[in-house]
């Protein structure tokens, strides 16, 4: 079974895609982090903690009349910072250290897909 | 089996202890509990290393099996409050950072020198820097040190065998805020061949060095010199995957050897006329409390080492990419600070890993998440950090128990960590926290912040303290030969023996004394 549906998964791209934006630089979506958190989410046994966090911040947006991926950016972020209900923030946090490490981690846990984000920050592996 | 001694524990001060007793033509069983990995063995995992522990750390102890327990809690290895060290063949030198320093001669007399706070256990050496000095030189020679000559504070020394690693981009800038200030410096001496030495090639200043295995065979441990110097005299037997879980002793307390797991699980037994324990400051206290051996001092004193860290942002891009990344040192605060006991050495870092760097050091105003947070990781090549390890004022009552719970795969109780360090460790981090800044600010950068130390117990990589050196049996564990008191033929050769762990990275001190001790087992056979 995949560990999210098809609604988590899309809410779970539009909040990483808010937690890494694009600029000049690719988003957090963009490089592959959702492959590396579907992957994270299995080896660390996150199922139940990412299911439920993603259902909650989806019901949050749904109480204020649309869905949390058609928001604009800014709202999104509104929902992502005071939407949740105090119990449902640490999984906010949780999401944003774990989208980080997959954006800023070697490429081989899947996320920094072309060492973009070492490109982007100017970090390099020479040998 | 029978061998003349069995060594439990292939890391800096085992290693040495198997190589100094095969070559004086002792048979020797060498129980390490780990693996034997290369570097393909190793992986360049950012989320799973020595530096940055997220996930896993890419040696041993495995994940699974392998608990401590710390103020009440079970913990993993990669869990907080656990104290982890690697462990495989070579120990922490596989993977460490191999800053290679003697310990400043007032590191043997802080209680003469400084007295002993209340609360603290504070005490001097029974053996002072000369006599550890010939030991030293012998470390840095057959180990294989790099380095420039000793900055003033410290006493003079022979050369060492190699030069010092060039000075970094960021290195060049830190030194003239030091000349601006009238600090003096030293080039950080590192067991690494910054030229072809002993068969192994110079280092190639690759980018992932502390917390990783290194790609060139330079970076100089005890799995590639003394060990393998130990196996090529045909007396030394290395069994890596094998846990001592007991020593054996005769109806009159003396030690016979040992009963372990090798690789395979099979319990076993081998005798030896002396056993030599190093297998770091936590796992050599719980093998000997396990075994109920020693006195009361076996545990206690537990430290390791705070760190006096700082940051900073540079106007202009520093971040050159040449590894490893640490070389440059200044010594004026190790002692001699107004109103503080001890101090610390102070250098730059080794190259940080770009996620290292948005977890250790986002400051307080930068987001979690968000553009500001992007905008922020940005300033990356620009960040100058400095920072060193603060010497500890111990306490008897930061100590290693055995759980009365809990236990590990084996069924044998695992190693209890509790206590705190002594506050006045907090008093001399802050104030080191504050040279730094210094450093930083006479070095043009701007924007410094650095962490607020709290009071806590540290051991990690530097763990130290749990078998004090002394002459009363009442508040140490092993006599001045490192002899477990009231047991001729059982020795220890790891950083449990010292007394205070100094205001500098301990692994050459470990290996000093290894040498010592490891001689002196010889001396008197």
């Amino acid at each position: 079974m995949p560990p999210l549906n098809e609604v988590q998964l899309r809410t779970l791209t539009a909040a990483i895609d808010r937690i890494v934006p694009a600029d000049d630089f690719p988003s957090a979506s963009q490089v592959g982090c959702v492959d590396f958190l579907l992957r994270l989410i299995q080896l660390e046994h996150l199922e139940d903690t990412y299911r439920a966090g993603l259902d909650a911040l989806e019901a949050q947006s749904v109480k204020s009349g649309r869905s949390f991926v058609d928001f604009t950016p800014e709202q999104q972020d509104a929902q992502l910072q005071h939407g949740l209900p105090i119990k449902q923030r640490r999984f906010v946090e949780l999401l944003a250290r774990q989208t980080i490490e997959g954006y800023y981690a070697d490429p081989g846990n899947g996320g920094n897909r072309d060492c973009v984000s070492w490109k982007m920050v100017g970090f390099e592996v020479r040998n | 089996m029978k061998v003349d001694a069995i060594i439990i524990g292939a890391g800096a001060g085992g290693g040495i202890a198997a190589c100094v007793l095969a070559e004086a033509g002792k048979t020797v069983l060498v129980l390490e509990r780990g693996r034997s990995l290369s570097f393909a063995d190793v992986p360049r995992d950012h989320l799973r290393n020595h530096r940055l522990s997220q996930y896993g750390h890419g040696t041993g102890p495995d994940l699974v099996g392998n608990p401590r327990v710390f103020n009440g809690k079970v913990r993993n290895p990669i869990q907080g409050g656990y104290n982890n060290n690697a462990s495989c063949v070579g120990g922490g030198t596989l993977v460490y950072g191999m800053q290679a320093w003697r310990f400043h001669p007032l590191d043997f007399k802080m209680a003469s020198t400084y007295g002993v706070p209340e609360g603290s256990s504070l005490a001097d050496w029974p053996i002072s820097y000369e006599d550890l000095e010939p030991y030293y030189e012998r470390a840095e020679w057959e180990i294989g040190v790099s380095g420039s000559p000793p900055a003033p504070e410290m006493p003079a020394r022979r050369d060492y065998p190699m030069p010092q690693v060039p000075y970094t981009t960021k290195a060049k800038r830190l030194l003239e805020g030091t000349r601006k200030l009238g600090w003096a410096v030293q080039a950080t001496p590192m067991l690494i061949n910054s030229v072809p030495r002993d068969g192994r090639d110079a280092c190639i200043e690759c980018q992932h060095c502390v917390g990783f295995a290194c790609p060139s065979n330079s970076k100089n441990g005890t799995w590639n010199t003394v060990i393998p110097r130990a196996l090529a005299t045909g007396r030394c037997t290395l069994e890596p995957q094998s846990f001592v879980t007991k020593l054996r002793k005769s109806a009159g307390g003396r030690v016979t050897g040992v009963e372990y797991r090798d690789s395979d699980g099979n319990l076993k037994t081998a005798d030896a006329d002396v056993v030599v324990l190093a297998g770091g400051a936590i796992e050599t206290a719980r093998l000997l409390l396990n075994s109920k051996i020693g006195g009361d001092a076996v545990g206690r004193n537990l430290q390791g080492h705070y760190y006096a860290v700082a940051g900073g942002y540079m106007p202009d891009k520093i971040w050159d990419g040449q590894g490893p990344g640490v070389s440059i040192s200044v010594l004026k605060f190790n002692h001699g600070n107004d109103g503080v006991i001890g101090g610390a050495m102070m250098s730059d870092d080794f190259i940080m890993l770009p996620i290292h760097f948005a977890k250790a050091f986002r400051p307080p105003e930068v987001p979690l998440w968000g553009q500001a947070h992007k905008d922020w990781m940005k300033c990356y090549p620009r960040f100058l950090q400095v920072g060193g390890p603060v010497h500890e004022i111990p306490s008897a009552e930061c100590r290693v128990q055995v759980s009365r719970s809990v236990r590990d795969k084996w069924g044998v109780p695992v190693a209890s960590l509790s206590g705190t360090t002594h506050p006045a460790t907090v008093d001399t981090t802050r104030y080191m926290i504050g040279r730094a800044k210094e450093w930083l600010v006479a070095s043009g950068a701007g924007s410094i912040y650095a962490n607020e130390p709290g009071l806590g117990l540290s051991a990690g990589q530097h763990q130290a303290g749990t078998c004090r050196m002394g002459v009363d049996p009442r508040d140490s564990a092993v006599d001045l030969r490192c002899r477990v008191h009231g047991h001729d033929n059982l020795f220890v050769a790891d950083s449990s023996v010292h007394v205070t762990n100094g205001g500098f990275n301990p692994v050459l001190t470990i290996m000093a004394m290894s040498y010592r001790t490891s001689d002196g087992i010889v001396g008197s056979w």
